[in-house]
């Protein structure tokens, strides 16, 4: 069958819908501020499956992959610098 | 099949196909930030108001966001199923695999829909019915707002992204695309799986917080 999707992207699928149900699953467990670690961590297992297999980019070249990763920087340093803002102030939210 | 031919600007297809996909991906750093900035937003609240969004988060429909990740996941295999396919010369298979891919991004939209709805009568509407208990109102309003703005916008790029691959499935039918030729269903594709990613952290923000209790 030629046309039967190629193995590794039937894989991919499954892994994500598996993980989609064990972050369900996680986020009704008493885990305190690790539920919210948890479930960012399991987004992120998620976007890097969609983008090594469902985008190729596990094929493509470094500088495409550069490009990919380009964004994902930028909004680093974003949260970076607004966490230290945010964090480090002696009242937040302000008291109205 | 007709034989495909570089744009008069590029010397081979090889780097037609490489300024194509650089060019998705320079359009998708600026989408990262796009959404990264309201999810930066949405962070600061919640660190701000975390009890407030676990109330929030609580109300928010886990059934229907759960389905429609499973819809949208499900959209962009068979998206990238097709674009494998493209790749082969089976372009008729192509084309019935991104249909169906449609077809479930539309589903979406539907329950998204019915879910705005839902939530409309439930009072949770900022600027329009909003009401909720008195102790968590302030950071639930917060994150309502936040919510609204960015399904909305996610909603729209789901709906941009339908039309897109309709008329790629059009194409892919003809036998436009093949092993040398396939820059538009694969650059189609990058989009598809990016709107798939957004929701990825969508789902995780909006309908996972103070599920366990608290």
């Amino acid at each position: 069958m030629s046309w039967a999707p190629p193995r590794r992207v039937l894989i991919a699928w499954a892994a994500l819908l598996a993980l989609l149900g064990t972050t369900i699953f996680l986020a009704y467990q008493p885990l305190g501020n690790f539920n919210l670690a948890i479930a960012l961590c399991i987004a992120m297992a998620k976007t890097l499956i969609i983008m090594a297999v469902f985008m190729e980019l596990r094929e493509r070249s470094g500088l495409m992959i550069a490009f990919a990763a380009a964004g994902f920087f930028w909004l680093s340093i974003l949260v970076w610098l607004s966490g230290t803002d945010f964090v480090t102030r002696p009242q937040f939210p302000p008291h109205l | 099949m007709h034989e495909a031919h570089p744009a008069f600007q590029y010397a081979t297809l090889p780097q037609q196909h490489d300024a194509a996909q650089l060019g998705m991906w320079t359009f998708l750093a600026t989408e990262v930030l796009f959404f990264g900035g309201l999810i930066v937003g949405y962070f600061v609240y919640r660190f701000g108001y975390p009890a407030d969004f676990a109330a929030a988060g609580r109300h928010t429909k886990i059934a229907i966001g759960a389905i429609n990740t499973g819809f949208l996941l499900t959209s962009s295999f068979l998206v990238a199923w097709a674009v494998t396919a493209a790749k082969l010369d089976l372009g008729r298979v192509a084309a019935w695999l991104l249909v169906l891919a449609t077809l479930l991004g539309a589903i979406f939209l539907v329950l998204k829909g019915y879910e705005y709805l839902q939530e409309f009568h439930e009072r949770l509407v900022p600027g329009r019915n909003f009401q909720f208990d008195a102790a968590h109102a302030r950071g639930a309003l917060l994150f309502f707002m936040f919510y609204f703005a960015v399904t909305g916008l996610h909603a729209l790029h789901v709906a941009i992204g339908l039309i897109v691959l309709l008329a790629i499935a059009a194409r892919a039918r003809q036998g436009a695309y093949s092993l040398q030729y396939h820059a538009p269903i694969t650059v189609a594709g990058l989009y598809w799986h990016f709107v798939d990613v957004v929701w990825v952290f969508l789902f995780a923000l909006i309908y996972l917080p103070g599920r366990s209790g608290e």
